[in-house]
């Protein structure tokens, strides 16, 4: 599903460059769970970023289903991830402006689904994720799980087949880190590609892989 | 359209969620687009709205042009109506008016009205239908046919109250009845008048048509092409004609003498075009400097809202539907700025109108219609996308897993700030721009308002009187009456002195003519000396403090019968008698070659007086004793008074009733009022683009402020590391402020340029100033620098009040 071969990423400082991801071989396939792990700067977020195709400034090869990410244009890869990927951060990263409903609304809203079958989606959405009631909130009167509980839903509502997840429970307490896990672990046996990065030992454990990196290596 | 419409409920609510932002940005677009609305409505009244006439694309004006006497256009004579008339493959029709006063007697008060005498042609010329009755016929410019009259809708609506039974009422006019046969509709204006009370037929009798009347010129002439005819086949055609009329005419036209059609639209518009079209530039410019400003703005918030951009495109938003999201917010905030401008606009244009004072040209229908509605809406979507674009641009080159990653920390601050040094850099320079030009008005206005006008125009009461052909049929009568006139004003108490002329200075109105000088010979392709006639009373010159320079004034013993005599400005003897005694010498009317020449010989010098404005060019004036040349049928008075001169009119109109209890006071005005009146243009030019260029300043000082304090907020942890480091406040205040003069002085000096090169456009409206005065640049750029230097002040203030540990730690 997805085979990185030789990925390398890199910053020009001065005459010279700092590297961030060397060398990053890595496949993983459909349905798993992989954990990425290791210190701060270790470049655990940029690979996450480089997966989700957020970031396009890379050399190496990187192939998504039959797609041979690394000769495609930033127009096609814009049209890949709003296909593949959904995307859980450890800032809830909410839009303020917008209601919950709003929030779940704007991803199916990328990707010209007509507004009566949204409507639907985000209904059925909020029933599963049992925010029903806070539908018409704002994310500054939602507690910090609860915002994180909106941001998966947000970022599974258009059914993405892989799940990218950055530091997800980094801003909660054990308790509601530990409700999100679950529900990671529902999405992942339904089906949903998870890969996360996390410094938590016990969030880990949910996955069935645990990838480390050490200064942009893949520690063997 | 959906996904468009949820862009823009989402960009009301950001919007509506930022109310400190919003609000300073509305009001400053508001600004901008409200003076934009404003000014194109008069472009609009003026310039692009049709003239209130029948296929008025196919009308045309014709005048007497002369180009060695300053490119002098006059109106048409009597003959000069015929030939031209008679151009039936020219005109399809054609018509002069003859705009006069006269007085209104047997219904009350005695007054003064304006009539406007017009040939048969006239209203089938013009296709406007009447209110009411019937317009005046063809056959009715005859005389005996012609005492029939067509109100205006204003003065049917003063005089007799809108009342339908007013047809077919009498109107005594000039000691004549007048049958008012019609009423013009409220939206007819003469295009020559800006006042015409009625209509009534024009009447020219057999010696009007003589050939020696061919440069009795004060008939505005309107005709209609021919069909097919276009105005520059009209002018060929007329020039030919009056290449052709110079050789049987030499004594009436010079070698120069040309004929000028021009395309009534065009005449409307003549003389305010090009001022107009500065002030669009003007307030274009100041709509530049608020969209710099908003981008400003933006792109402050865009370094805070780089992570709400991220997030969007990690949930799938592709760049165009960002884009489109980001202009989308800007455009609704233009259109905000839009309809509050529009408002402003409401409120600004009657303002404008009164503060134009009657300089815009009579047709203009100034007013914010649907045209002005659309260019405003117009105006508002380019403003939006034109402030939108770079912040969105700059927010679409966000990195966003940068963006992600600090949680919505700004990012990109470098090349935003950039950015936004480069918009208050180019915002000082268009405001130092407009500066300059205000400036150079402001001097100009200066120095117009400072020419000495040749008289003590303080304590000068004015007014005209018009002494009707049918109660003073004769020139005899005529004379003893206004000397009559005369005596009683001078006789009454709190009157200084009182004397008649035949043009009062600043009043509007001049006749000229040329003259043959004693002794000058006029050399080849020159003009005859032409200059300004005059009839006056021996008390005018003295009443007006004229400076008496040589010789002697009139006395009452220049009459009818006695030596005839004139007194001549310094102008004139400065032209044809510069190094010999000009007393004693002699004019004419006559050429040198004429059996029976007449002599007027000049006993007086005085110093010149302004006339047409304290700006126009001096023509030579020539005075002559009233008594000694028959009583002119109109005659305007200058009263010096100890106190107001408003505050006599009392007095006068007592001492006026005392001669003729019939006899109304017309155009009375204080002669402050009239020279202050002749300023208007200029005071108006220089009021506007005064005010915009203000606006400007302070937009772009607002603009620099705003960078400045984004500035130190940028700077924190450097300037808290430099204070940590032992650095005082007057070194961190220096280090803000010289980075804030930094930008100032770019601005300036790209301002400067720019001025040079575009101050070159408003030489016609200076006056004795150079389009590149040092004096003005230097005085403005030094404001500008004073008003940056301010601007930059308070947040180098809050640099110094920088808490170092504060500083570092929240970095």
């Amino acid at each position: 599903m997805i085979a990185l071969r030789s990925l390398e990423k890199s910053y020009p400082q001065g005459g010279s460059k700092v590297f961030v991801l060397r060398q990053i071989t890595l496949d993983i396939g459909p349905g798993e769970f992989v954990t990425i792990m290791g210190p701060s700067g270790a470049g655990k977020s940029t690979l996450l970023a480089i997966l989700g195709m957020l970031d396009g400034e890379w050399t190496g090869e990187y192939q998504l289903f039959t797609h041979v990410i690394h000769k495609l244009k930033p127009r096609d890869r814009v049209a890949l991830h709003k296909q593949y990927v959904g995307f859980v951060f450890q800032q809830y990263h909410l839009l303020d402006d917008l209601t919950v409903a709003e929030n779940l609304d704007i991803p199916l809203s990328y990707r010209d689904i007509k507004k009566a079958e949204r409507q639907a989606i985000v209904a059925d959405t909020l029933d599963r994720f049992g925010m029903v009631a806070k539908k018409d909130l704002y994310p500054r009167q939602l507690s910090g799980g609860q915002q994180q509980l909106v941001a998966v839903a947000r970022s599974v509502i258009h059914k993405p087949q892989i799940l990218l997840a950055d530091e997800p429970t980094g801003n909660l307490h054990s308790e509601q880190g530990r409700e999100i896990m679950e529900l990671f672990k529902q999405l992942n046996a339904a089906g949903t590609t998870i890969i996360q990065v996390t410094h938590s030992e016990t969030n880990a454990t949910y996955g069935n892989r645990i990838v480390q990196l050490k200064d942009g290596w893949i520690a063997r | 359209m959906e996904t468009l419409l949820q862009d823009l409920r989402y960009a009301v609510r950001s919007l509506l969620n930022h109310p400190g932002f919003t609000v300073v940005a509305v009001l400053t677009l508001a600004l901008g687009i409200g003076a934009n609305t404003a000014i194109f409505s008069v472009v609009n009244g003026v310039l692009l709205a049709p003239l209130p006439y029948r296929e008025p694309d196919r009308l045309v004006t014709v005048n007497h042009f002369y180009p060695s006497l300053n490119n002098l256009r006059a109106p048409v004579s009597v003959p000069g109506f015929r030939d031209y008339s008679a151009r039936a493959d020219l005109f399809a029709s054609a018509a002069v008016e003859n705009g006069m006063a006269m007085n209104l007697t047997g219904s009350g008060e005695p007054e003064r009205v304006n009539v406007t005498l017009v040939t048969g042609q006239f209203f089938p010329l013009l296709g406007v239908a009447p209110a009411l009755g019937r317009s005046l016929q063809p056959d009715e410019a005859e005389a005996g046919k012609n005492h029939v009259a067509v109100l205006s809708w204003g003065f049917w609506q003063q005089k007799y109250g809108g009342d339908r039974g007013a047809l077919g009422r009498k109107l005594t006019l000039d000691n004549e009845d007048y049958e008012i046969v019609g009423v013009m509709p409220a939206r007819f204006q003469d295009f020559f008048s800006r006042r015409t009370d009625l209509f009534a037929p024009a009447v020219f009798k057999p010696a009007d048509f003589a050939d020696n009347r061919r440069t009795n010129e004060y008939l505005p002439f309107i005709g209609r092409l021919a069909p097919g005819v276009t105005v520059q086949r009209a002018q060929t055609e007329l020039h030919a004609l009056a290449v052709r009329l110079r050789t049987p005419y030499t004594n009436s036209y010079s070698p120069d003498w040309d004929l000028k059609v021009t395309a009534l639209s065009d005449e409307a518009s003549r003389g305010v075009r090009s001022g107009l079209l500065i002030l669009l530039g003007a307030v274009a410019a100041v709509l530049l400097i608020a969209c710099a400003n908003v981008a400003n703005l933006q792109l402050a918030r865009t370094a805070a809202r780089a992570r709400d951009v991220a997030v969007r495109v990690a949930l799938g938003a592709s760049p165009r539907r960002l884009m489109r999201y980001l202009l989308t917010e800007s455009v609704v905030l233009a259109l905000a700025g839009g309809a509050v401008g529009v408002l402003l606009a409401l409120w600004g244009v009657p303002a404008l109108l009164a503060l134009s004072s009657g300089n815009l040209p009579v047709t203009a229908r100034v007013g914010v219609d649907i045209r002005v509605l659309g260019f405003a809406l117009l105006v508002s979507l380019g403003t939006g996308l034109l402030f939108g674009f770079a912040p969105a641009l700059q927010m679409a080159r966000t990195d966003l897993h940068e963006s992600l990653k600090e949680g919505g920390r700004s990012v990109g601050h470098r090349s935003s700030l950039r950015l936004r040094r480069g918009l208050v850099v180019s915002t000082v320079a268009v405001a130092l721009t407009l500066l300059v030009g205000a400036g150079l008005l402001i001097r100009s206005f200066a120095r117009v308002v400072g020419v000495d006008p040749g008289f003590r125009p303080d304590h000068l009461l004015t007014f005209s009187v018009s002494l009707s052909q049918a109660k003073y049929p004769n020139d005899t009568v005529r004379v003893q009456v206004l000397e009559r006139l005369n005596a009683a004003l001078n006789a009454t108490p709190g009157i200084v002195s009182a004397g008649g002329t035949s043009n009062i200075p600043f009043g509007g109105n001049w006749s000229t003519s040329s003259f043959n000088v004693e002794g000058y010979q006029v050399p080849t392709n020159t003009p005859m000396p032409w200059g300004d006639m005059r009839l006056v009373t021996p008390t005018y010159l003295p009443t007006m403090r004229a400076t008496l320079k040589a010789g002697r004034q009139f006395s009452d013993a220049d009459r009818a019968g006695s030596p005839a005599v004139c007194i001549v400005d310094e102008e004139l003897v400065h032209r044809y008698w510069p190094n010999v005694d000009p007393i004693g010498k002699r004019i004419t009317f006559n050429s040198f070659t004429d059996s029976s020449i007449q002599w007027i010989q000049v006993v007086g010098v005085v110093g010149h007086m302004a006339h047409e404005g304290l700006d126009a060019q001096k023509r030579v004036q020539v005075y002559f004793p009233v008594a000694q040349n028959g009583g002119i049928p109109f005659l305007g008075f200058t009263v010096r008074t100890t106190g107001d001169p408003l505050a006599s009119l009392g007095a006068v109109r007592g001492a006026v009733r005392s001669v003729d209890a019939e006899l109304p006071l017309a155009n009375v005005n204080s002669m402050d009022h009239l020279i202050e009146q002749s300023t208007g243009s200029r005071r108006f030019a220089m009021l506007l683009l005064g005010g915009f260029a203000l606006l400007a300043m302070t937009l772009a000082s607002i603009g620099l402020y705003g960078v400045m304090s984004y500035t130190v907020t940028q700077r924190a942890r450097e300037l808290g590391v430099r204070l940590a480091l032992g650095a005082d406040s007057r070194e961190v205040l220096g280090l803000v402020l010289l980075q804030g003069l930094k930008l100032a002085l770019t601005g300036v000096a790209i301002g400067l340029l720019t001025a040079f090169a575009v101050t070159r456009v408003m030489k016609n409206m200076l006056f004795n100033l150079s389009a590149t005065d040092p004096l003005t640049f230097l005085a403005i750029a030094l404001l500008l620098v004073a008003v940056a230097l301010v601007a930059s002040y308070l947040p180098a203030l809050r640099a110094t009040r920088v808490n170092p540990i504060e500083a570092l730690r929240s970095e």
